[in-house]
């Protein structure tokens, strides 16, 4: 599903933030990646949901070619795949309702079906009582789980999720994983990026540290992994 | 698309009320001014071009190219000066005709002088010639002068008159008015430019998250742009309604 192939990526400077980066996600696999900050863990994220290009390598996600997508074929891309950020990224101008219609909207889906979708999607998460509410009303939690509505409202193959328990406390960062759990069972293909280890070790889960650009341990590699 | 255009513009009225007030206020504020400055330009440049309308020449005819001395030569005359390039009309005006014009003009002042029978000798007959608007409007004075000297070397005409100092002052004048306008419409605009440019920016930096957001979620460039533009058209027709009241 996920599939990357001797990447190196370099910033100005040089900075090189990925150096022959090799990595493989089949489809339905749970994965964290970890690391401490500078390790490479954004510019992973920034090159699997396509806002970054490799310097070289090959990227491959949900079937899409990044190394070869243009500037035109970029939005479609992103509307197979999923992605979620630790500052929820929601329209502050819109209710709970809007802001996880959007995706939809965007698709030019009619009204009645996104209708159905979200409120289906907003019971998933825990939020139908709030779909008339803006963000600025709703707890981090809270906004986290609209941010994750948003980004599973299209049914993306993929969720792609950057640090997303980093503004939340210990125990709605459970409720956050549980959800996630819950999207992965159902199919999809999640890789979370996070600094939190006690998460991770609660979690039997693959799990990829990162360090300096490069895969350091991959518990997939691991006879007595969990992964 | 048409239905989120709308959707999107109502949000932007309803949230962001104070920004589009402003942005509205300005841009009125700016057409306002423009337009006030093209309306005063506009209505200087037509008293002026009323005034352009009166440039006519009088070319005084010697005494022998008089009526009664034949209409061979008045003819002859007549048909040279209309076939000068710019020459729209001549008119011919007799010695009785330029009295008569005279003492009209001028009873009111000096009445008795007009008793007299001997009166009417100091006036010679003329033909008062007119120009095409095209040479009017430009106020040629070097094409005028040039016809003046043309007119001078015809057989009969004795002397040349078409106000030439006023003409050349006039011209000046309206030359004058016409940098002077163009330099001021230019300040006004690229100042006016410069704050719809600034009110964009402002526009455009305070949406930034929303403009990453809607990427995010697989928008085109199209489905961004469009509902800035959208706003931007509408702002600009609001701005340009208030700015005619």
């Amino acid at each position: 599903m996920i599939s990357l192939s001797h990447i190196y990526k370099t910033y100005p400077g040089p900075i090189h933030a990925l150096s022959n980066f090799d990595l493989n996600i089949e489809k339905g696999e749970s994965v964290f990646i970890t690391g401490p900050s500078g390790s490479g863990k954004t510019t992973l994220f920034r090159l699997v949901s396509g806002f970054d290009r490799p310097s070289s390598g090959a990227i491959s996600v949900a079937g899409f070619n990044i190394n070869e997508l243009t500037e035109k074929e970029v939005p479609y891309f992103r509307r197979n795949i999923g992605v979620v950020f630790q500052d929820f990224r929601l329209l502050k101008d819109r209710t709970v309702f809007e802001n996880v219609a959007l995706p939809l909207e965007i698709k030019g889906q009619k009204f009645v079906g996104i209708k159905q979708k979200v409120n289906e999607m907003l019971d998933i998460v825990g939020l139908t009582f709030k779909r008339e509410q803006h963000p600025e009303q709703l707890s981090g939690g809270e906004q986290q789980r609209v941010a994750i509505a948003r980004a599973l409202i299209h049914q993306p193959g993929v969720l792609i999720a950057d640090e997303p328990t980093g503004n939340l406390d210990e125990e709605l960062s459970l409720g956050i994983m549980e959800l996630l759990d819950k999207v992965n069972a159902q199919g999809t293909t999640v890789l979370i990026a996070t600094h939190d280890m006690d998460l991770v070790k609660k979690k039997r889960r693959r799990v990829i540290q990162i360090k300096s650009g490069n895969i350091v341990k991959d518990s997939k590699n691991e006879p007595n992994a969990l992964g | 698309m048409n239905q989120m255009l709308w959707a999107n513009l109502k949000r932007t009225w309803t949230h962001h009320f104070g920004t589009q007030m402003t942005t509205l206020i300005v841009l009125a504020a700016s057409y306002a001014i423009i337009c006030s400055f093209l309306t005063l330009g506009q209505n200087l440049r037509n008293i002026l071009s009323l005034w352009g309308d009166s440039i006519q020449m009088t070319v005084f005819l010697k005494e022998e190219t008089k009526e009664d001395s034949g209409n061979e030569k008045l003819t002859q005359l007549k048909t040279r000066l209309q076939a000068i390039n710019g020459v729209d009309d001549v008119k011919y005006v007799s010695k009785q005709e330029a009295a008569e014009k005279f003492k009209m003009e001028m009873s009111g002042f000096m009445p008795e002088v007009f008793q007299d029978e001997e009166f009417i000798a100091p006036f010679p007959s003329s033909f008062i010639i007119s120009f095409k608007d095209q040479l009017k409007q430009k106020i040629d004075t070097l094409r005028l002068a040039e016809i003046a000297k043309q007119i001078s070397g015809f057989e009969g005409a004795e002397d040349i008159a078409y106000g030439q100092d006023w003409l050349n002052n006039y011209a000046s004048f309206i030359k004058g008015i016409n940098s002077m306008g163009l330099a001021l419409v230019l300040v006004l605009l690229s100042g006016s430019v410069f704050v719809v440019g600034t009110s964009i920016k402002t526009s455009i930096s305070a949406r930034r998250d929303e403009i990453e957001i809607m990427e995010l979620v697989g928008a085109t460039s199209q489905m961004i742009r469009w509902p800035l533009v959208v706003e931007g058209l509408f702002l600009g027709l609001l701005a340009s309604t208030v700015a005619g009241f």
